[in-house]
């Protein structure tokens, strides 16, 4: 399976994208396993941009981990597709693809597998507060 | 290259420890951080809670003069690919919400933090800038300000803060200032 063999090569590689802790590795295998599978883009976008509410990335708030990576290229095409207010209500989700696509190293895997910039409208409405 | 930081001053110079941290975390320059425990490193200047030497003969103090220097010197790791322009309202901001004790005031100030991370991961493009530092100081030097984030109605804020509190030269930077802290406290319990 795919995500046996990204799995291993991370670990052997690159083992800071596989999580720091026990809780951070099973997010990490979690969402890369879903990013690898069939599940219904719709449903990962809104149960993601739930998740992605109070951290930074997928998986923890300091750095990139696979999942990242691998939910990333998952969910370019549907990404690509969201209208500015689609992107305002998925805002989480919006907010990680655009810092994830401008990092410089997945700049250029992302130019070897074809995937394009994606522009995002940043400018949301501000929050209505009491 | 050296910064002195007074350790009893209002507010604390928290965001001239993370610029210092950075640069040194950077391998570009070594920054010795040193801590004084006092009000104010001058007496006769309100502003002087900091004071910087980045150039080997001549000091500068309090936070404003602090932040100009560390851009002045060290342009590209502070602003990564960004315009001074896009960090200097930010700077501002930091600067207003440091010392403040308005209530109404800081929450205005919370929420635009707030908003504009509504997208963003960082406060100016896709790297961390002094924009980052200068507010995470500010949080850090009010109480009032860091309780209202850390009460959840600021979330976006308060996932940024979570992220910054997790980057090593922060980390870094706040360790070094509670052992300061710690060690001036242990000496006067010792006196005479």
């Amino acid at each position: 399976a795919p995500v046996n063999a990204l799995f291993k090569a991370a670990s052997e590689k690159k083992p800071e994208l596989l999580g720091s802790n026990d809780f951070e590795k099973a997010q990490v295998f979690e969402w890369t396993t879903k990013a690898f599978s069939s599940a219904n883009s719709q449903e990962i976008l809104e149960s993601l941009n739930e998740s992605l509410m109070n951290t930074t990335f997928i998986a923890q708030d300091a750095g990139i981990t696979l999942a990242d990576l691998a939910m990333y290229v998952h969910l370019h095409p549907v990404v690509s597709e969201l209208s500015a207010k689609e992107g305002y209500k998925l805002n989480n989700v919006a907010r990680w693809f655009d810092f994830i696509q401008h990092q410089e190293a997945v700049m250029e895997t992302a130019k070897g597998l074809g995937l394009e910039l994606v522009a995002l409208d940043l400018n949301a409405p501000k929050i209505q507060r009491p | 290259m050296s910064l002195t930081v007074a350790l009893k001053a209002k507010p604390i110079a928290y965001s001239a420890i993370a610029f210092s941290e950075f640069v040194n975390a950077s391998g570009l320059a070594h920054i010795a951080t040193k801590f004084e425990d006092v009000n104010l490193l001058d007496n006769a200047d309100k502003e002087s809670n900091v004071a910087v030497d980045l150039d080997g003969n001549k000091k500068e103090y309090g936070s404003e003069k602090v932040v100009a220097a560390f851009l002045e010197k060290f342009p590209d790791l502070f602003l990564g690919k960004n315009e001074a322009s896009s960090v200097q309202p930010w700077i501002e901001l930091a600067a207003a919400l440091a010392p403040s004790h308005n209530f109404m005031e800081v929450s205005n100030m919370l929420a635009q933090l707030d908003d504009h991370l509504i997208m963003r991961t960082l406060f100016v493009g896709y790297s961390l800038t002094i924009a980052d530092m200068a507010v995470w100081g500010a949080l850090k030097a009010n109480n009032m300000a860091a309780g209202a984030v850390r009460t959840g109605q600021y979330h976006n804020l308060a996932r940024w803060y979570r992220f910054m509190d997790t980057q090593k030269p922060f980390a870094t930077a706040l360790e070094n200032f509670t052992k300061a802290v710690n060690a001036s406290k242990k000496q006067k319990s010792s006196g005479p």
